[in-house]
């Protein structure tokens, strides 16, 4: 088992934020600006690289737990800097250490599929549906698709 | 792209289990001109290797858009019938291991401890699978889906295997195979417990060439036989086969195809049982996927209209359906057929066999649907391309040329593909 | 010179930030003037699980177009398979009414077109997966290799799947070509209100004993209460509707009423709802209702309701001298313009006529079901929105189950059978078990 040093060291060298020049296209390319009323540095992915690389407490943060995970960013990074695969790498660290309270599982399998801020968000946006929607967004999509086969076929 | 591989990724993958190391090279590109593919190639890499090496391959159709293109061959030296052996495996598995990035896949050596083998993205990897040891198969399965990393398709044996039972089979999942040759008592003796192929990467296709499929599925659907179809069709036509299909008594019936293929030739029975063993189990209901046509004819005649649960039995310990009916007596009841069988898995039998030459070659479990040497040169024709050999056996006018315009619409390109086709199938029969 | 400095801010201080609706405004959805007649009916994708056999060629092909490789996990239609029951589902995106994914896309890049697709404009998509992550039936897939969303867009038209598919289990379709339940209905009811209203008038309603021929069973009723006496012929002719009531349900409230027929009109001409306070809306007020119309006729001597029946109303009225005409006459506008709080406010709540036969319809012979397998439940949800009298459990349908529907309210206008394009509403001997889109239960 590794400790928790080396997994922030294999998270910065399989994502190669060593290279990160704190530019700020990742910020601009990110869809957490349009989710969240109280995004802010903190959240962001250069935020968060920056943290990381710095040293400071990152794998309890709460804000490592926003992301979509979607790679806008890795994608317009000039340093082909990847954020997500940190992200994936400091959140694999939190849930190997059971801190899981941002982490939704699924009520199927139990693996975590997403992160609450992030399922909040979803539930925010479809606030004005019937309740019993939401019954099915607390299942992971593999799961939702073996339901929808049991429902329908 | 080169006018004879648009369905290959050109790689071959290379696992030594005695160094646990394992690389994926390049395709001789000179080799797949001349062999084409499939069983024929296998051979052809075989000979580079020790007698004990496996070589599990695809053909140059496999995953394209030619009807049932699910085809994978294991070519091996069988320790049952003592000769070189080509089973095919249908399914999904020919196509998925094309997904995973390699088209071949040659396995030597003995590994240290039990593994298994996990290939994705053209990179194989040698996992540890102690854990696996003496599982049930469907048991086995889902501690892999929960440990492992993702895969869309497994080969795996099972406890039969691991305890040198003769009658092991591999089962691709836990429906079984057509493995009568002892594939499963060769990898077990490497100490592989099976394969699995991740199966998430695609194959190029050539843009010039628009598929036919349209054409091919009209002769398929003009042809009178076509509704006859299904796992019963098929097993029919065999001997003992009206037989074992009034047996095969099952409450849901639905017709399941492998990958691409037109018109299936298995079935998924639910049917409904009760455990003797366990009294206190209610009459629950148990769903199977019937695809070896010659193993439920050969248990019918033995087991008759308890072939369901024994069945089930098989495909749980990954033993050959037509192997374990040797050794059962006739007219006993359920109970007295899950003990045998569960004796079969404890001792350590050797087996007999009675199966003719040619069916040895392909593994045993290709069912008998021809007559004379059309029988053997469908089947050839169908392991060379990579195309599924019982498709090939039920409909008799899909000519050769029909399939390999899959590959080029070229006159010059078909031209020596013809060729060539034909000198590989001769030189695939030549043992015969 | 003053003013403007303390009216406008000093550029620093200005807001010059661009959100969302500067770059990607929410259009209004287009309401042509045929949508009042006839809503729109897009085409779409039908999946038949009984004839799938679980080969993938649609996931082949889909992706061919998506990828340009063959590579089924990059395809926009995924195949689940269950190995135990052995059923097979090719899943993807059914183009909902409502999508969820629309209002879950963090950067809007998803709408929903005139010609009814459901597209995702790859400009703005920043493949979060949030669409996925909001779809019930989790449609869009992510490609595990480039991270991309696959979602199907219909082939803008002419889809791969449906042309590829060896077994004819997907079909490309708008639904029933001909809404012809509707078209038969409407006439019914025109003729219906031609001949009870205009020709024989005063027939219908009981009130005119002098030439009656056919009677309201409410009228009857009242009748015997108020008079004491049963005559035979109008028993009979009342008996007529009843047993009309016991073989199909409350067709006569749907089909035959001329005021029903009335309502409908108004309904057409009042689109928007203002609905009732929940205290009001019970359906039991309506046996209050014949209840007390009964027992008053009894009571006081004549029939008590049948003075301001609507019905009678408007089957006395026409040309023919009657007593309290023109004060009656007011009593259609009145009770038809509770149409604008509900649909059939009057059927639902308040009409005896309708308690009658909603009390002869529990001895009903048939009844409507709706299969919940063929539904494509929260994508379309139509039944439950064209269902006059609201009967039609949409909660139920959303997650799964077929709902029942009540026959007793239920007033046979067949509005869900002709809507629904999966062939899910159908009806039913009451003693069939099984439901569309499965074998025996």
């Amino acid at each position: 088992m590794k400790n928790r040093k080396d997994k922030i060291a294999e998270a910065k060298r399989v994502s190669g934020a060593d290279a990160c020049v704190e530019c700020g296209r990742c910020v601009a390319a990110c869809p957490m600006a349009e989710m969240y009323a109280n995004f802010s540095i903190e959240m962001s992915p250069r935020g968060i690289i920056k943290k990381t690389l710095i040293g400071d407490p990152v794998v309890e943060d709460k804000n490592i737990w926003y992301c979509t995970e979607c790679n806008a960013g890795t994608d317009t990074c000039p340093q082909k800097v990847s954020c997500r695969d940190l992200i994936r790498k400091l959140r694999e660290a939190a849930v190997d250490e059971n801190l899981l309270e941002n982490a939704k599982t699924c009520k199927c399998c139990g693996r975590a599929f997403v992160a609450i801020p992030v399922e909040d968000f979803v539930f925010a946006r479809l606030k004005d549906e019937p309740p019993n929607v939401f019954g099915v967004l607390d299942i992971c999509p593999p799961c939702r698709r073996e339901i929808y086969l049991l429902r329908n076929a | 792209m080169n006018p004879f591989q648009p369905f290959y990724n050109m790689k071959i993958g290379v696992v030594d289990l005695s160094a646990s190391s394992a690389e994926v090279i390049p395709l001789d590109q000179e080799q797949v001109s001349r062999y084409l593919g499939g069983a024929a190639m296998n051979s052809a890499i075989l000979e580079g290797y020790q007698t004990d090496a496996l070589v599990f391959g695809t053909g140059p159709l496999t995953g394209s858009f030619a009807p049932a293109s699910s085809l994978m061959i294991a070519s091996f030296a069988s320790p049952i019938f003592k000769c070189l052996c080509h089973v095919p495996f249908m399914l999904r598995t020919g196509p998925d291991m094309k997904f995973s990035g390699v088209d071949y896949l040659v396995v030597k050596g003995t590994a240290p401890e039990q593994s298994i083998l996990h290939v994705n993205h053209g990179k194989i990897r040698i996992l540890p699978a102690g854990n696996l040891q003496h599982m049930p198969v469907p048991e086995a399965i889902r501690e892999l889906k929960k440990t492992s990393p993702a895969f869309q398709s497994l080969i795996i044996t099972g406890p039969a295997a691991d305890r040198g039972v003769p009658y092991a089979s591999v089962s691709i999942g836990q429906n079984g195979s057509l493995d009568k040759a002892g594939l499963a008592s060769l990898m077990s003796v490497k100490n592989l417990k099976g394969i699995m192929l991740g199966g998430t990467d695609g194959l190029p296709f050539n843009r010039d060439n628009p598929h036919q499929g349209k054409e091919l599925e009209k002769i398929i659907s003009t042809d009178k036989n076509f509704k006859h179809r299904g796992f019963y069709s098929v097993l029919t036509k065999l001997e003992g086969g009206k037989d074992a299909g009034k047996f095969l008594k099952a409450s849901r019936k639905k017709d399941m195809a492998c990958y691409h293929c037109p018109s299936p030739c298995m079935t998924h029975v639910r049917y409904s049982w009760q455990d003797p063993r366990n009294k206190e189990m209610q009459n629950s209901e148990d769903g199977l996927l019937l695809l070896d046509h010659t193993g439920c004819a050969a248990l019918a005649k033995k087991v008759g209209e308890n072939i369901l649960p024994v069945l089930r039995a098989c495909l749980h310990y990954g033993l050959d359906p037509a192997g374990v009916a040797e050794r059962l007596p006739q007219g006993r009841t359920v109970l007295e057929y899950l003990n045998a069988i569960d004796q079969i898995v404890s001792d350590n039998l050797s087996r007999t066999t009675d199966v003719s030459q040619r069916q040895c070659l392909f593994g045993g479990g290709v069912p008998p649907i021809l007559t004379g040497d059309l029988w053997e040169k469908r089947v050839a024709l169908a392991m060379v391309l990579g195309v599924c050999p019982v498709f090939l056996l039920r409909f008799p006018q899909i000519t050769d040329s029909a399939l390999l315009s899959f590959i080029s619409a070229s006159e010059d390109v078909l031209k020596t593909m013809q060729e060539r086709l034909s000198s590989a199938i001769s030189s695939l029969l030549s043992p015969l | 010179m003053t003013e403007q400095q303390t009216t406008e801010k000093p550029i620093a201080e200005q807001d010059f930030s661009l959100n969302l609706d500067d770059l990607r405004p929410r259009h209004a959805e287009k309401r042509h003037l045929s949508d009042y007649f006839m809503p729109r009916r897009h085409s779409f994708i039908l999946f038949h699980p009984d004839r799938c056999t679980g080969c993938g060629a649609c996931e082949m092909i889909c992706s061919t177009r998506n990828v340009e490789k063959v590579a089924p996990v990059s395809a926009s239609v995924k195949v689940v398979r269950d190995e135990k029951e052995g059923k097979n589902f090719s899943i993807l995106c059914q183009h909902c009414r409502k999508p969820l994914c629309l209002p879950a896309c963090p950067t809007r890049a998803i709408e929903k077109g005139d010609d009814g697709i459901v597209r995702i404009d790859k400009l703005f998509c920043t493949e979060c997966g949030l669409c996925t992550m909001a779809c019930p039936a989790a449609a869009p897939i992510k490609d595990p290799g480039s991270q991309e969303i696959h979602k199907c867009d219909l082939c803008e038209g002419d889809p791969l799947c449906v042309k590829h598919c060896p077994e004819n289990a997907l079909t490309f379709t708008r639904g029933k070509a001909f809404r012809w339940i509707k078209g038969l209905r409407w006439t019914s009811q025109l003729i219906s209100f031609l001949l009870l209203v205009m020709v024989f008038i005063g027939t219908f309603c009981y009130f005119r004993t002098g030439s009656v021929s056919f009677a309201c069973p409410t009228g009857t009723l009242q009748n015997i209460a108020s008079s004491g006496t049963v005559v035979l012929v109008s028993v009979s002719s009342a008996l007529a509707i009843l047993i009309l009531t016991v073989v199909a349900g409350r067709l006569f409230c749907g089909w035959i009423c001329p005021f029903g027929f009335v309502l409908d009109l108004v309904d057409k001409i009042t689109p928007k709802k203002l609905g009732w306070p929940s205290f009001l809306k019970s359906r039991m007020t309506k046996y209050g209702v014949l209840a007390g119309a009964v027992g008053g006729s009894y009571a006081l001597g004549f029939q008590v309701f049948c003075t301001v029946c609507p019905i009678g109303t408007l089957c006395r009225s026409y040309g023919v001298q009657s007593f309290f005409k023109s004060a009656e006459l007011a009593i259609i506008p009145a009770l038809a313009s509770l149409e604008i709080a509900q649909r059939r406010s009057w059927c639902r709540y308040f009409c005896p006529v309708g308690a009658v036969l909603g009390l002869t319809a529990l001895l009903r012979l048939i009844k409507i079901v709706i299969g919940a397998k063929r539904c494509k439940k929260f994508s379309c949800i139509q039944c439950a929105e064209v269902c006059p009298v609201g009967i039609i459990d949409a909660d139920k349908l959303r997650e799964g189950l077929s709902p029942k529907i009540p026959m007793t309210e239920c007033i046979m206008c067949m509005r869900c059978i002709d809507r629904c394009p999966y062939d899910a509403a159908k009806i039913r001997f009451r003693w069939q078990k099984a439901v569309p889109g499965e074998g025996r239960i």
